[in-house]
């Protein structure tokens, strides 16, 4: 072949080529973004105090192109969990968000996870720290927070304080801190827990009852958001008698607000769900669309709120969902 | 200045690559180079057409979904405003509330309305809650008064007003719903037992109704879409209201509620896009599309590549094409200049190519009989050189060597001088006899019996000549007589035979001359036994340029040789065998030819062909 | 560059002087009498300045006959004439955005009249303008002339229980003005000291004919014991008396009839006794006010002198007219 037939041939290629290319960008433009399918397994996935956290991961879901799927559960247990995380793989998850039951001894378990699948740790963290990905609430500064609620009440009665603490799933690393930042806050007054309830929601109520008639406190601090709505039944049960007792507590579910809207509860620290919903789906969107990314642990913010300002508009946005 | 010198360049360039060129290559390239440069600019041109009509159809269909949008929301807002107005001029103008209720018609608006409605409540001056529904339980310790919508209501009396979205916080609802609601608020006048006093009607929208509106129009889930806000810049509707909410996502909100309605493009956090406001009537809103521009390049991606490959696609079609239709109006010229090569390179009789277009077919036709007229004219020159070579030839040939005439007649005049009569009428008789076949009338052609008896008259003139020094033997076969030949082509070699062979031979020279036939050739044969000549010489003897003196006659070899080769053709002449000192033998090779007045005069004007060469045609 | 700069002052020199110009008006309804007055006094005046000025005006004036959908044609066709400015008058003061759309998107002003729409409506174009009175200054004017009345007149509390007992004819259901004179005209009786007690109300729409059914139905239902007619304009006071004559209540035993707005009618009324008072509209003023704004937007003059509040709004005062003024102001007409 002579040199003007090569120069001939390689532009009728290269034409080709281009025609080609161009046909498959022309048919390729129009496709739809991958969809990840992800799954979400929490603690009684159904209840009201995640529907701010279950908005934010619809919205961050919506945003990354992912198939979101949160388990219906309801009060699992640290086997229940791990056999439901099993399935979702089964069910071909590409990802998942969990709420650990128990952050002891689970760091072995999270780190065969890994090698399977894209995971995220959702509202607690598990202990050795900050070694796996998560997404919490700044649990200690929740604790601390807590703590200056109770000590800064103008109505507080320095005398013959008795503090009752309700700490629900202690094996979860997210109550132990909060607790920690408590003592913590408290201790730079002088004081300290006269007692710690750890015990799951569903004895709650019954516990505190128990507990409160052996050594009746005259402060009660809840920790979590199920733990602050049985402290609210049992107050609710105790009707017509004279409460001395105030109630400061973690929550988020409109029924907390509700009783914080009420009075009944005096303090509310609320963790901004919404964040932490939607940075853990934004987190695993990214580690799933680049593979090579490594997200790190965030801590999202949190509200204190009191009757007063319940109704402010910056509080009130964060505080209420939209959706209805 | 500049200019020149690109001109020049560009003259440069060109000459540099503007060789002359193939005409195929020519015209491909040229019209390769016009057609793309063509679709080039109409792919461009007809992409940017595209482009900017894109760019209208999307500004008017966002504009009209925006238009779409507002009509829809002020419909819906007109709606509330009709409830609030109905409520108040049927129900709350005319009734005093000291002994009627408006709880009936409240709760009849309410129920009918209820898919767009929380709540409706009316509240004297001071906040104190006269009516509502559906539900009426208040909150303790809550004062409607220092509410923003109360406040807005009683400000302005004569207008109706339309808050942002907020939570509700009036009613006590134990199963601990809250609602996000937008309150449109009026100042109404209250009659209790006669006295009127001012007093707010409530109309608590749901949020929802709004959301819902806004979500239909944010269905599709590119990175386009639409919000609303008040004009004040605070956020009303927005797809990731509650992501602004909590600090996850910026919108230039309060910039753009400085804007007029209208398109803009504007710059947001690194990227361009295209912004449109629209206004809602009464309430002073702003509904806002945002298209990112990097969406509207991701809609084009598509059409840029069906561009492409459209062009692509015709630049392949007219390269290919172009190469055919070149190729279809340069061969027939390419065939005809090979054919010009393979004449110029030597062929003489070249097969030109007639054919291709009318213009070329004419070129071919005429080229061709220029070769055939060409080839003819140089056929003619052949024949006539060579005809002139055989007459200069013939001519020398007859030439009379003066020096034999001369000593032929001083040797008759001796005779005659010394009486010896009779040898002079020999020698005289002879000598005529020689004259006679020399001129033969002008012939070339003669038979071979005529050309023996020249050389018996020369023989014997030369043996009375030279005292018979040397024998001469005739030995020729009957049947070659009445052969054709070339007339005096013997007595050149019987000259040199003589002269060679016997001169010096002190009489015992013997000259031998042999017709004889091999099947169709005739050979003359003349041999001597003289000294003979060594094979170097004998191989220049019939050569052009041999350097051996020519002597005899003067005519010499060669001369015979050319002259039968000349009439009979290549494979006839003379082949010379000669042996030193045993002597040398001359032959004459001619083709059998019956001497008849047909062959003879075909011979003479040189039209004869062999039977070779006659059935080769 | 450069000769967009010649083009530009070429162009100043040659600018064609104005030698006519187009208002066009809408109205709501051109037989309310109030409107009709004012359009009378906007013609007359637009004449003047045009023997003053030397330029001719044309008005055209067009009748929206109660629908908001027909002035909103009507408002296309004028741009389509050509009117360099249109005067509104709107049918439904919350629904101008129709107009407003229309108006910006040709680059028309529009002057708004008499009917008020919510700023954040005249907010959304600069070229939208206001012309109308201080409408809680007539409400007030009104309670005045009651609270006079009441304290002048003897035996208009007829049971003698020292309460008024009053009634209120209202115009069209959320007009600002009918709200805002009916709120300030009872609240200033009541804060005079003056004890008082509805017995009812009705939404006459600004028409005497309706405003005699209504009435009509009051005195059927009420009796004598209405004591004062608070209507928020001429026409339907008017309409109130038409209703008592209709029910041959005797002269004397007519409740006080106070009306607003002045118009011709109306101060006739007031002048023979018949009503009690009103309170002037001033519709010269505003009709002068609108046509000065209008010829300013037409001629592209400078609007300083005009004192716009906030750039886009003139109001009017409003004046008091009892028995005395009205004679005044007929004797002034008639020179």
């Amino acid at each position: 072949m002579n040199k003007k037939g090569f120069y001939f041939s390689l532009l009728i290629m290269s034409l080709m080529l281009i025609t080609a290319g161009a046909a498959w960008g022309m048919v390729n433009s129009n496709r739809e973004v991958e969809n990840f399918q992800v799954s979400v397994v929490l603690d009684e996935s159904t209840n009201d105090r995640w529907i701010a956290l279950r908005e934010g991961m619809e919205q961050a879901a919506r945003d990354n192109h992912i198939k979101l799927n949160v388990v219906s559960t309801g009060a699992i247990s640290y086997t229940d969990e791990r056999i439901l995380i099993d399935r979702e793989l089964e069910n071909e998850a590409e990802g998942i968000v969990v709420q650990m039951i128990s952050s002891q001894d689970s760091s072995a378990y999270i780190e065969e996870l890994s090698q399977k699948t894209a995971v995220i740790l959702l509202d607690t963290d598990i202990s050795p720290e900050d070694v796996y990905p998560a997404v919490t609430a700044d649990n200690i500064e929740i604790g601390r927070a807590l703590a200056k609620a109770i000590l800064e009440d103008p109505a507080l009665i320095r005398s013959n304080i008795q503090i009752g603490v309700l700490c629900g799933h202690a094996k979860q690393l997210s109550m132990q801190q909060r607790l920690e930042g408590l003592e913590e806050g408290l201790l730079a007054e002088g004081l300290k827990p006269t007692w710690i309830l750890e015990t799951g929601s569903p004895e709650m109520t019954g516990k505190l009852e128990q507990k409160m008639s052996e050594t009746p406190a005259s402060i009660l601090v809840s920790l979590g958001d199920p733990e602050t709505e049985s402290a609210v039944d049992y107050f609710q049960s105790q009707t017509g008698m004279q409460l001395t007792t105030t109630l400061y507590g973690v929550g988020c579910s409109e029924k907390n607000v509700y009783f914080l809207d009420q009075g009944l509860i005096r303090t509310l620290v609320v963790p901004n769900e919404f964040n932490m919903g939607y940075q853990s789906i934004s987190a695993i969107a990214e580690k799933l669309k680049y593979k090579l990314s490594d997200p790190v642990t965030e801590k999202v913010n949190y509200l204190v709120v009191n009757k007063e300002n319940l109704y402010d508009a910056k509080n009130q946005k964060i505080l209420f969902p939209i959706v209805q | 200045m500049n200019k020149e010198n690109l001109l020049d360049k560009l003259n440069a360039y060109l000459k540099k690559y503007m060789k002359p060129q193939s005409i195929q290559m020519t015209i491909a390239v040229s019209f390769t180079i016009v057609s793309v440069a063509c679709m080039g600019f109409l792919g461009v041109m007809m992409y940017n057409r595209f482009v900017n009509r894109m760019e209208v159809m999307k500004a008017e269909s966002t504009e009209q979904l925006l238009n779409q949008t507002a009509i829809n929301l002020e419909s819906y807002l007109r709606n509330m405003r009709r409830i609030s107005d109905a409520m108040y001029y049927s129900a709350i103008k005319d009734k005093d509330l000291a002994t009627e209720s408006v709880d009936p018609e409240m709760t009849l608006l309410y129920e009918a309305n209820k898919d767009n409605l929380i709540s409706i409540a009316c509240y004297s001056g001071d906040g104190e809650l006269v009516a509502a529904a559906p539900v009426s339980t208040e909150k303790e310790g809550l004062n409607a008064a220092d509410q923003d919508w109360f406040m807005a209501a009683t400000e302005q009396m004569e207008n109706l007003h339309f808050s942002t979205p907020h939570v509700q916080n009036l009613f006590d609802n134990a199963s601990y719903r809250y609602y996000w609601v937008v309150s449109l608020s009026r100042a109404v006048e209250l009659t209790e037992n006669g006295n009127s006093s001012m007093g707010v009607l409530l109309v608590d929208m749901n949020y929802s109704s709004i959301e819902q509106l806004f979500k239909k129009v944010n269905y599709d889930t590119s990175s386009e879409y639409v919000y609303l806000m008040d004009s004040n810049g605070e956020i009303i509707y927005h797809p990731r209201q509650k992501l602004i909410y909590t600090d996850l996502y910026q919108e230039n909100n309060l910039e753009e509620a400085k804007l007029a309605d209208g398109s803009y493009e504007e710059m947001f956090q690194g990227s361009k896009r295209l912004i449109t406001v629209k206004t809602v009537s009464y309430t002073g809103w702003k509904i806002v599309s945002i298209v990112p521009m990097s969406s509207f390049d991701m809609g084009l991606l598509g059409t840029r590549m069906f561009v492409i490959m459209l062009m692509s696609l015709t630049m392949l079609a007219v390269i290919l094409f172009n190469q055919l239709v070149s190729a279809q109006i340069a061969r027939p010229l390419q065939k005809l200049n090979n054919s010009i090569k393979d004449w110029e390179s030597g062929n003489m009789n070249p097969d030109i190519y007639v054919g291709g277009s009318q213009e070329t077919e004419h070129l071919g036709r005429t080229l061709r009989s220029v070769v055939a007229q060409l080839r003819q004219l140089m056929d003619d020159i052949v024949v006539e050189q060579e005809e002139k070579r055989k007459s200069e030839l013939d001519a020398l040939q007859s030439q009379i060597n003066p020096h034999f005439l001369y000593n032929t007649l001083d040797s008759i005049v001796w005779m005659i001088e010394g009486e010896r009569y009779d040898d002079a009428v020999f020698m005289i008789t002879q000598l005529a006899s020689l004259f006679r076949v020399s001129l033969s009338r002008g012939r070339t052609i003669i038979s071979i019996e005529d050309e023996i008896r020249h050389a018996q008259n020369y023989m014997n003139i030369q043996k009375i000549r030279y005292k018979n020094k040397f024998t001469v033997t005739f030995k020729v076969e009957e049947e070659v007589l009445q052969c054709c030949t070339v007339k005096l082509v013997v007595q050149p070699l019987l000259e040199n035979a003589i002269y060679y062979g016997t001169e010096e031979m002190d009489g015992d020279g013997e000259v031998t001359v042999r017709g004889y036939r091999n099947e169709q050739d005739v050979y003359l044969e003349v041999s001597d036994n003289g000294l003979g000549m060594p094979e170097e010489i004998v191989e220049q003897l019939l050569t052009e340029n041999n350097r051996v003196r020519k002597r005899g006659s003067g005519v010499g070899l060669l001369n015979v040789h050319n002259r039968i080769a000349l009439r009979f053709g290549k494979p006839y002449g003379l082949e010379i065998e000669s042996y030193p000192d045993e002597g040398t033998i001359v032959r004459i090779h001619l083709p059998m030819i019956p001497y008849t007045q047909e062959n003879q005069e075909a011979l003479e004007k040189g039209t004869w062909k062999s039977e070779k060469e006659a059935a080769h045609e | 560059m450069l000769s967009a700069v010649c083009l530009g002052g070429c162009g100043k020199e040659t600018e064609p002087e104005i030698i006519s110009i187009k208002i066009g008006v809408t109205l709501y309804d051109q037989y309310d009498t109030f409107l009709s007055g004012l359009m009378d006094h906007f013609n007359e005046y637009a004449s003047e300045k045009e023997s003053e000025t030397g330029i001719t005006i044309h008005v055209e004036a067009y009748n929206a006959a109660s629908s908001q959908s027909a002035q909103n044609e009507q408002v296309e066709d004028m741009i389509q004439e050509g009117c360099n400015v249109i005067c509104v008058n709107l049918v439904d003061r919350t629904d101008p955005a129709t107009i407003i759309d229309l108006a910006e998107r040709n680059n028309i002003p529009i002057i708004f009249f008499n009917r008020e729409l919510v700023e954040e409506d005249l907010e959304r174009w600069d070229q939208l303008y206001y012309v109308g009175a201080k409408a809680f200054e007539s409400g007030i004017m009104q309670g005045e002339l009651a609270v006079d009345a009441f304290r002048e007149r003897e035996g208009m509390d007829r049971n003698g229980d020292g309460i008024l007992q009053y009634v209120v004819l209202e115009g069209e259901a959320g007009h600002q003005d009918a709200i805002v004179r009916t709120e300030y005209s009872v609240s200033t009786i009541t804060q005079a000291g003056i004890p008082v007690e509805k017995l009812g109300n009705a939404i006459a729409n600004w028409n005497r004919a309706q405003a005699q059914t209504k009435m009509s139905q009051m005195i059927t239902q009420f009796g004598d014991a209405v004591e004062l007619v608070l209507a928020n304009n001429d026409d339907m006071a008017l309409g109130a008396i038409d209703a008592l004559k209709a029910a041959e209540v005797k002269r004397n035993e007519w409740p006080v009839v106070i009306g607003i707005d002045g118009t011709n009618v109306g101060m006739e009324a007031v002048r023979n006794g018949e009503m009690a008072g009103t309170v002037y509209n001033d519709k010269e003023g505003q009709a002068e006010e609108m046509l000065e704004l209008a010829f300013d937007l037409s001629t592209g003059a400078d609007l300083t002198s005009l004192q716009l509040e906030n750039g886009k709004y003139i109001r009017l005062p409003y004046t008091k007219i009892t028995a005395a003024e009205a004679s005044e102001g007929m004797e002034d007409m008639d020179k």
